[in-house]
């Protein structure tokens, strides 16, 4: 029997949800100071009607919350597993909602859906957008869809978490899809990923504007906007770009080179980033080594041996090959240094799950055969978990491996010879049948939603390899086109890929408790 | 340690040196899978 939700879970729901939106009015805050810097005066209007909308339903949801008892403070309010993964999944579709306005104000958009498609786009860290004359978008607004990617790579809860704090914070840590509990608390752990983010951003806008400035020639303004702009996009794995030809606009190998960093930066898991950076860690880390046989006179065995980057390691080097046969095969780029650059920049493009391209969507068409198979099958696995990264991800794919490989040995030995059922990720884990089925489960959701896509692009007509290849591009938050993503597609295939891209960022679970919370409330007693 | 003193543990102190040795690791990452790249760029046009 289903039992309908009580007004508490109501109230509950409530209060985390008006505080997680008053701190999206907060960061709302940043890109109004842009377009006062830059004296741009209609967007700056429509980023304080954006930060008022966000402020006033976060404060009525709040106020909500407290009623009709005061003397119950929002912090006592206890956030079970099934409210904090609605909260999250409400947060994913209010924000973009909300986040939309300045860019339908714009101009540039032919529609609510299309605005709505390119927050949802930004926020998931896709990077699929539907934006017209991109080349002419105010600066300021250009701004906001990059700190959407910032915000959704991040965490719109993690930066929540370092604000506020109550009892049952680690569901909401959850439902974004991450389970990697670097330092005792999870807030701690939220201010650890947020120092790792602010690290890279110091490093990476750094060099992005000196070989903007030095390299390219540009003005000094201009090379810090460019500089900040492809930070966000890489580092947050998101693919969005200032200008409508993205990274190939630049032109520069060196500037591609840097930008590559930062995408495999973001790729990485924050675990991993914790690990390398932290001196504890790594002494730890040298400990095990030692363990282990003394094989860690460097330091870095533990993270060599690991299963999930020894996972990512195989898949991107198997589909780096795959593609770059495929390519020689078609005859597309005859140097070495032509297939290396663009064959090696859009795998790692579509294997960290950025979507930055450096060749124009009508020539990535053209990539067919092994070299299509390669880039569906990286974008589709994807990065690391816990990282800003969409996908299967690298821990899920080397867990089912690791699963298969067990029962093919299981069948290969004796009978009543036992198989070593451990990996290695930082220490020894069993490798149980629960932990076995969870990865089989995400990462058979994660082709069906694929294929559910790509069925619905073939349904209105698009041909297979494209569909597929764009359906793969949304659902894994990666943002690579072949061309079918464009303002005049059906209405359907749109609503279609920001579902894909909604269920792809939140790995499914949060996006299901919401469904079934609404069907309790609808048909519960 | 009560729920409420983990929480306000400070997350970490990071060295500066360790901080621009992460950035040059995730750099030299990308060199080596760059060169291993363009060997394997090498042998596919040979074989096409």
């Amino acid at each position: 029997m289903l039992i309908r939700p009580a007004a508490d879970d109501f109230r509950t729901i409530a209060a985390a949800l008006g505080r997680i939106l008053l701190v999206v009015a907060g960061a709302a805050l940043f890109p109004m100071a842009w377009a006062l810097l830059g004296a741009e005066w209609h967007p700056l209007g429509s980023f304080v009607l954006m930060a008022g909308v966000f402020a006033i339903v976060g404060v009525v949801l709040v106020s909500v919350s407290l009623q009709p008892s005061r003397s119950i403070s929002a912090d006592q309010q206890h956030l079970d597993w099934s409210h904090g993964m609605v909260v999250v999944a409400l947060t994913w579709i209010v924000v973009p909602l909300i986040g939309s306005i300045p860019l339908l104000l714009s101009g540039h958009y032919a529609n609510p859906l299309d605005a709505n498609f390119d927050a949802m786009s930004g926020l998931t860290t896709t990077g699929l957008a539907l934006v017209q004359d991109l080349d002419h978008l105010a600066s300021s607004l250009n701004f906001w869809r990059h700190l959407l990617h910032f915000l959704g790579g991040q965490g719109i809860i993690i930066a929540a978490l370092v604000l506020f704090a109550g009892r049952g914070v680690t569901t909401l840590f959850a439902g974004e899809g991450r389970d990697d509990r670097m330092l005792p608390s999870v807030q701690s752990t939220a201010k650890a990923i947020w120092a790792v983010s602010l690290l890279h951003l110091t490093f990476g806008l750094i060099t992005l504007t000196i070989v903007a400035y030095a390299a390219l020639g540009f003005s000094p303004a201009r090379s810090v906007f460019h500089g900040l702009m492809i930070f966000f996009a890489a580092f947050d794995t998101g693919g969005f770009a200032p200008q409508s030809t993205s990274l190939g606009y630049y032109h520069s190998a060196l500037f591609e080179g840097v930008t590559a960093v930062l995408m495999v930066a973001g790729a990485l898991s924050f675990g991993l980033h914790f690990r390398l950076w932290n001196r504890d860690a790594r002494r730890r880390r040298a400990g095990i080594g030692a363990q282990s046989g003394g094989r860690d006179d460097a330091n870095w065995w533990p993270i060599l041996r690991s299963l999930e980057v020894r996972s990512i390691l195989t898949t991107f080097g198997i589909t780096m090959v795959l593609t770059f046969f495929g390519l020689a095969g078609l005859g597309i780029y005859t140097s070495v240094s032509g297939l290396s650059r663009q064959g090696f920049f859009q795998i790692l493009s579509a294997h960290t799950g950025t979507g930055f391209a450096t060749v124009p969507s009508q020539e990535l068409a053209l990539w067919g055969g092994l070299a299509f198979g390669g880039m569906a099958i990286a974008m589709a696995l994807g990065g690391m978990a816990s990282s800003t990264a969409g996908g299967v991800k690298a821990m899920r794919v080397g867990i089912v491996s690791r699963a298969i490989m067990d029962d093919v040995k299981g069948d290969l030995l004796p009978e009543g010879a036992l198989v070593d059922d451990s990996y290695y990720q930082f220490g020894r884990h069993r490798l149980t049948s629960e932990v076995a089925r969870s990865a089989m489960i995400v990462s058979l959701l994660f082709v069906g939603l694929f294929l559910l896509g790509a069925g619905v692009g073939l349904a209105y007509g698009v041909p297979l390899q494209p569909a597929l290849f764009e359906s793969v591009s949304a659902g894994a938050s990666v943002g690579l086109s072949v061309g079918v993503t464009s303002p005049t597609m059906p209405v359907v295939l749109k609503i279609t890929y920001m579902a894909e891209m909604l269920l792809g960022r939140l790995e499914f679970i949060a996006v299901f408790v919401l469904i079934g919370f609404i069907y309790s409330w609808v048909r519960g007693r | 340690m009560s729920n409420d003193q983990r929480r306000y543990l400070p997350a970490w102190m990071p060295n500066p040196i360790d901080s621009i040795g992460l950035f040059a690791v995730e750099a030299l990452a990308v060199v080596v899978m760059a060169l291993v790249a363009a060997g394997v760029a090498a042998v596919a046009l040979w074989l096409f």
